[in-house]
């Protein structure tokens, strides 16, 4: 009997009845895959690829706001609020015997990362991406973690890792590389957007993310133990790789990559993945998460929950929120609150405190922040500079924002940002009439498309 | 090493160059034999990289 498909798959389902996925049957290149699938406007599975011939690839699966819906099965706007909703209610996950992610399995000498079909992804890559990876890994005191870390091929049995910003995994590395051993970790790709959702999440240290997809899927995640690690990965993966991240350090080249600031980023230093053991199904679909766009649209909700939560704190009433795509669903958040007196700044103040966040526009309900020139008409009536534009010296920021300048800091040194925030509601003391809309009088009576 | 990874170690001892300029080169190599190659030239001690991203070999010959 047909294993009832969930995750990865169920998706690419979800997809096809929603009309939002093409199949393309002409074998395809590793080396134009990103190409043609930046060329579509939908997502994309590649059925036929060269040389690969069990493979195939899928792209652009989460690439807009709308098709990230799908993934959360709501509507595009409330994406945010179901976020948050679904992420307080986490579902442990339950394990099980056997899992088609382990249907294949290469080991030992066996182990070689050119029969699987990693793409050659933009141009100044350091070299071929796996760009959407769930990668897990284990500590002692603070339990499972789980995060999304991009892998450069190195070689048939090694790849670099980006570890460079201050992460949970960061940490038990660390902490391995301090008593000179390895970190044993398990990279697993192809698994449904909800879960790299819960993975690219800063939960706290001891919150674990499998729990966490499992509230976003509303059901526990199915895990299986890993072939050579004492780990476990979602079983209905599409691959594994089991290995260890060497106890080198930061010594190995590793970037440039189209990074989630939609700049080509610089050669970073790194540690090394060593694959010891490969597992997948039978049929795998190699998942190549298409860069820039997928990486933002999964950083928005957690950037956007994360404003909602601010907002609670700051007890102001949130109507709608959006972290821009354009700011890569992480520099940018703009609001819609329902204002008492006093409570533009209160929102703009709350929100400029989220992360990395550097530019805040906080307007009133009647605006419909998704749509620009309703937001433009707000800013251009409801603020005046010197009493609506906020600016925070010296905040934290991140280091690939090039305006930091973190390249005069030296090694080691963390850069800070100015942040501006603008409150564009309404000003108190200024009569709501004066902002009544134009209405064209008879509207409501007649339609043009009567007449015909 | 094989024949194309020494072709590839040339390439990068006569000029810095950009992984995806090696890429567009050998097009006509299959995928998995350029990994193959790739890999064997990643394993050279003297294998450089600049600020710009390129990579290069050093030949320890002095102009
Ligand atoms: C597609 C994708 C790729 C990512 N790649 C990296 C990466 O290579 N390095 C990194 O430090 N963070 C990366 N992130 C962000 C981390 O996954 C995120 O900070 C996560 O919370 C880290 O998890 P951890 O702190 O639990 O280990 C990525 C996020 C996404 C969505």
């Amino acid at each position: 009997m047909r294993r009832e498909e969930t995750g990865f798959r169920k998706f690419l389902e979800d997809l096809d009845k929603a009309g939002q996925l093409t199949r393309i049957k002409n074998s395809v290149d590793c080396r134009h895959l990103s190409a043609l699938g930046g060329d579509s406007d939908k997502a994309v599975v590649f059925e036929n690829i060269a040389d690969y011939p069990n493979w195939r690839v899928a792209t652009a699966l989460v690439s807009n706001r709308d098709r990230l819906a799908i993934a959360m099965r709501c509507d595009p706007k409330r994406i945010a609020f179901e976020f948050e909703q679904k992420s307080s209610k986490p579902i442990d996950p339950v394990l099980v015997n056997s899992a088609p992610c382990q249907e294949v399995i290469m080991e030992g000498d066996e182990v070689d990362l050119t029969r699987i079909p990693i793409p050659m992804m933009h141009l100044f890559d350091g070299g071929p991406y796996i760009s959407g990876t769930f990668a897990i890994s284990d500590d002692l005191n603070h339990g499972r973690n789980v995060g999304c870390y991009r892998l450069m091929y190195r070689s048939p049995t090694e790849t670099g890792i980006d570890l460079v910003s201050p992460s949970d995994m960061r940490y038990y590395y660390q902490k391995a590389l301090d008593k000179k051993e390895p970190l044993p970790i398990a990279i697993a790709v192809g698994v449904h957007p909800l879960d790299m959702l819960a993975a690219s999440y800063k939960a706290p240290i001891d919150v674990d993310e499998l729990s966490l997809a499992g509230g976003l899927r509303g059901t526990p995640l199915e895990l299986v133990k890993c072939k050579t690690l004492d780990l476990e990965v979602p079983a209905d993966a599409e691959l594994i790789l089991e290995g260890e991240l060497l106890p080198i350090g930061w010594v190995a080249d590793e970037g440039p990559f189209g990074e989630f600031s939609q700049i080509s980023g610089d050669v970073k230093w790194n540690p090394i993945f060593r694959v010891k053991c490969i597992t997948h199904r039978k049929d795998p679909i190699f998942y190549m998460l298409q860069m820039p766009w997928e990486n933002d649209w999964l950083a928005a909700p957690v950037t956007e929950a994360a404003g909602l939560q601010a907002l609670r704190v700051a007890s102001v009433q949130a109507v709608d929120i959006r972290a821009p795509v354009g700011s890569c669903g992480y520099w940018s958040l703009i609001a819609s609150i329902k204002k008492r007196p006093g409570e533009g700044k209160n929102a703009v103040a709350a929100l400029l405190s989220v992360a990395e966040v550097k530019f805040v526009i906080v307007t009133d309900d009647d605006i419909n922040i998704h749509n620009q020139d309703d937001l433009d008409w707000a800013i251009a009536f409801r603020v005046q500079a010197d009493q609506d534009a906020l600016i925070l010296k010296g905040a934290r920021a991140k280091h690939i924002d090039p305006s930091v300048k973190s390249w005069l800091l030296g090694k080691g040194g963390l850069p800070t940002t100015d942040k501006l925030g603008i409150d564009a509601t309404i000003p108190e003391g200024v009569p709501k009439h004066l902002y009544r809309r134009i209405k064209i009088f008879g509207q409501d009576l007649v339609k043009l498309g009567d007449l015909t | 090493m094989t024949k194309l990874a020494q072709k590839l170690c040339r390439e990068l001892q006569s000029q810095p160059t950009q992984f995806h300029d090696l890429v567009i080169k050998y097009k006509n190599v299959s995928w998995p034999l350029f990994l193959r190659a790739w890999g064997e030239v990643r394993g050279c001690d003297n294998l450089l990289r600049n600020d710009d991203g390129s990579y290069s070999i050093e030949t320890g010959e002095k102009n």
